[in-house]
């Protein structure tokens, strides 16, 4: 059962990934890597966010937990192309560049995994307040 | 179409083999460093870039 929705949020996550690299490849040719920067910095805020939102209550919950995880943001996020546009960019004397790319991608990766941790805990805490005031 | 379609083939086997890797590695690991991402980047690196330059897509 894991491996179906392994299986369907990794099509899913390579997919998105592929339309948005090429969305940002036809309307903003640029030679900084800006879809891969934005593809791992808004997939490391989801990561944390819906890793820390989502209880593993039910089992059904964890298999969507596990296919929007390991699945989806899996290959929705990518640290090879990272690794390898850095490594392009070193060869082709654009050290400051790299250098810049390398900074954002890690930086603002763990900033957005922090966003991603800490905005899943408020709204899980309001959420749960919310259900006693109901009750 | 079709090229969504392989990426879409190619996001389910890596999404897979990624699962099954992981998976193993955690179960066999000692030390509490997650060496399995670790291991999966480095291995992704490396075939990403080889791929790319060595062209095997040239061949079919």
């Amino acid at each position: 059962m894991e491996y179906i929705f392994v299986g369907a949020g990794g099509i899913l996550g390579a997919i998105v990934r592929y339309l948005i690299t090429v969305y940002f490849t036809t309307h903003n040719p640029m030679s900084f890597p800006i879809e891969t920067l934005a593809i791992n910095i808004l997939g490391s805020f989801l990561l944390t966010f819906i890793t820390n939102i989502l209880i593993d209550e039910y089992r059904l919950i964890f298999y969507v937990k596990l296919g929007v995880t390991t699945g989806f943001i899996g290959a929705f996020t990518t640290f090879s192309t990272f690794s390898m546009e850095t490594i392009n960019m070193i060869l082709n004397g654009k050290i400051f560049n790299a250098f810049l790319y390398i900074f954002l991608s890690i930086a603002g990766g763990l900033f957005m995994s922090y966003a991603g941790f800490y905005s899943a805990d408020k709204i899980f805490n309001l959420i749960k307040k919310m259900g006693e005031n109901y009750e | 179409m079709n090229n969504i379609i392989l990426v879409g083939f190619g996001g389910f086997a890596g999404a897979l083999l990624r699962y099954e890797l992981s998976k193993n590695i955690k179960e066999k690991r000692t030390i509490d460093i997650p060496i399995e991402t670790f291991f999966i980047n480095i291995i992704g690196a490396f075939f990403f870039k080889f791929i790319i330059k060595s062209k095997i897509q040239n061949l079919f």
